[in-house]
């Protein structure tokens, strides 16, 4: 398991916001713990078709087809070992991320909006909602995961063929 | 005649022709010479015989005409024996000529004579007895001269023709005699002349062919004595590299000696350590024996080695499915806690203590994780030195067995190293004998390189002599060819 360096995650103050710290290739990621619903081993996966390079497929939680969401792919464009999926809250129903791996429950503090997070912008902007730090790294807290196309949740009603995660 | 003779047999020939052409001559020569004496003799004896003899015929006819006409005067008996005394002294005499007389012309003019002084015999014959019976002077003197004087001047000019013949015969012969002398002197001069032509004829034959032969022989001495010179200057370089070599094969064998001497030392040596080391070897079989047997224990007791790593694999092995699922167990309670925080996270207050209990339990479940990965490692480090324990054992097996093998090998080696160490033992002890007979033949071959080296020297010295001789023998020739007037070529 990975780690922050100088070991496991200490909890943030109280003012910070509650949020899942999990690793995404080389950055450190976090989802607000309202929108998480759990975290699991990586599941079986089946891919789709004409979807992008971030979309790994579709996957199957508690019953229901869910898409899955390469984070690593989606933030840095490149690819890193899978350890964990984490199921968060989407629009039109739960989306499976696909995650290095998950580091704990913490409250992060982060930037004002006038912070660094200004300069963000298109979907970097529509992604990271602020920034902050873990020791010595940069933390990104994320939005909600709404970057599913409309066409993935379409193609969550068929079954494309089965591929290994 | 001379064409492929000798020098010496045309010399011979020469002399031979000259020395019969000479002897010819003085034979000819003593020849003409009794000749010219026969003929001055006769001459001599014609002109002191007959012409005396006809003088002295007139002499005693004048005598006898004396004593006669003085018988007719005083007709003495003394005149009458005096004149009949003249008479056979005249006639002795001309009996005597008749004999030295030789052509038929004296001989008629000798007989006429005689006729005549028969004829004035009688006559005065007649008268004297005339005078005995007459003294008539008168018709004494008549009777005279009518029958004595016409035959006594008969008589007379006969004496005086046989004179006159006696000297014109003397004159022939004396001529004759002289052209004797003069043909024997033509004769000889002739003979003299020829005898002096072929003298120089041969003289000069002879000049040439000693110019010819003798030159060219000298010259073939002259062209011999440089090449032997040539010979003999390359021989006095050849024996004084030779010397030179002979000096150096000499010093080096003197070294090979030296070294013959420390090889045979050396030899003696070697075969004293090859005979140590053939009894060690012999003793190194009860060394190799127990070695084998060790290699034995050490084969088994690698085997024992290898069982007991494989077991100790196995039971790490064992350990680690342990550990797996260790492992395992500990994931699971980590994603159970964070799942059980997040649940917790909207519970309120007695939601925030379950949380922490749940992030207790995360953390134990971490510590968990990474003791069993931290065992996981060490069980791997260990089943990796079981598995390189293993190798390197079985490895250790092999090579005790290839050991064992390569022992068994060298054991051979060993022994056929003990065979091949007497075997050399052997042939040390024969290098050691052949050793000291190469050091008596090398010995014997210095002796030999000195003398060969002296006589190089005195074959050099020699050489130079030859050099020195040829040299003098070409300048001998060359005054030779000087000397015989052909020069030098």
């Amino acid at each position: 398991m990975g780690g922050l360096p100088g070991g496991v995650l200490t909890p943030a103050p109280a003012a910070g916001v509650s949020a899942l710290v999990f690793r995404a290739g080389p950055l450190y990621c976090a989802l607000p713990l309202a929108d998480v619903i759990e975290t699991m081993r990586p599941l079986r996966t089946r891919p789709l078709a004409g979807t992008p390079p971030y979309v790994r497929g579709l996957t199957i939680l508690r019953g229901a087809p869910a898409p899955v969401i390469d984070m690593t792919r989606l933030l840095t464009g490149v690819e890193a070992p899978i350890d964990r999926y984490v199921a968060v809250r989407a629009g039109r129903g739960p989306v499976a991320c696909a995650t290095g791996p998950v580091l704990g429950v913490q409250d992060v503090q982060v930037a004002p909006p006038e912070g660094p997070a200004a300069l963000f912008t298109g979907v970097s902007k529509a992604l990271i909602a602020a920034v902050g730090t873990v020791g010595t790294e940069p933390l990104l807290l994320l939005r909600s995961i709404a970057a599913v196309p409309d066409e993935v949740w379409e193609a969550a009603g068929g079954t494309p063929p089965e591929v290994p995660s | 005649m001379m064409a492929g003779r000798t020098y010496g047999g045309k010399l011979a020939i020469g002399v031979g022709i000259t020395v019969t052409l000479t002897l010819l001559t003085i034979v000819t020569s003593v020849v003409g010479l009794v000749f010219v004496v026969k003929a001055k003799d006769a001459t001599i004896a014609s002109a002191t015989e007959c012409l005396s003899g006809a003088e002295n015929l007139s002499r005693l006819m004048e005598k006898r005409i004396a004593d006669y006409r003085a018988y007719l005067l005083n007709k003495s008996p003394e005149s009458a024996r005096l004149t009949e005394e003249s008479h056979r002294s005249f006639r002795q005499l001309l009996g005597e000529m008749g004999c030295a007389s030789g052509d038929a012309e004296s001989k008629a003019k000798l007989t006429d004579i005689t006729a005549l002084d028969d004829k004035h015999a009688a006559a005065t014959t007649e008268m004297m007895t005339t005078r005995t019976q007459t003294d008539d002077i008168e018709e004494i003197n008549r009777l005279n001269d009518t029958r004595v004087v016409p035959i006594r001047d008969a008589l007379q000019k006969a004496l005086t023709d046989l004179t006159e013949l006696v000297r014109i015969d003397v004159a022939e012969s004396r001529q004759a005699s002289s052209d004797r002398a003069t043909q024997a002197m033509v004769l000889v001069v002739s003979l003299g002349v020829l005898t002096t032509i072929s003298a120089v004829l041969v003289a000069l034959r002879l000049s040439r062919d000693l110019k010819r032969e003798v030159g060219t022989a000298v010259g073939h001495i002259q062209s011999s004595s440089a090449q032997l010179e040539a010979a003999a200057a390359q021989q006095v370089s050849g024996g004084r590299d030779q010397a030179s070599a002979m000096s150096e094969i000499t010093t080096t064998i003197s070294e090979l000696l030296i070294t013959s001497r420390q090889i045979a030392d050396s030899a003696q040596r070697v075969s004293k350590i090859a005979e140590e080391t053939e009894a060690a070897a012999r003793a190194g079989d009860a060394t190799i024996d127990q070695t084998r047997t060790s290699i034995g224990t050490i084969r088994s007791q690698v085997d024992q080695i290898v069982q007991h790593m494989l077991a100790l694999g196995e039971k790490s092995q064992q350990i680690g499915q342990v550990v797996d699922l260790v492992s395992e167990l500990a994931e699971q309670t980590n994603i159970l806690a964070i799942n059980a925080t997040i649940e917790a996270s909207g519970a309120g207050e007695w939601g925030r203590r379950f949380a922490v209990v749940a992030e207790e339990i995360r953390k134990l479940a971490d510590r968990t994780a990474g003791s069993a990965k931290e065992i996981r490692a060490l069980i791997e480090d260990v089943r990796g030195a079981v598995n390189t324990t293993v190798m390197a054992t079985e490895i250790g097996a092999k090579a005790v067995d290839a050991g064992a093998r390569q022992f068994d090998d060298a054991t051979n080696s060993f022994r056929e190293i003990v065979q091949l160490v007497a075997t050399t033992n052997d042939a040390t002890r024969e290098i050691e004998l052949s050793t000291k007979q190469q050091t008596t033949a090398v010995e014997q071959v210095n002796v030999a390189a000195s003398d060969t080296a002296r006589v190089s020297r005195e074959t050099e010295a020699s050489a130079v002599q030859t050099k020195q001789t040829a040299a003098h023998l070409s300048t001998l020739s060359s005054d030779l060819l000087e000397m015989v007037g052909t020069g030098r070529h």
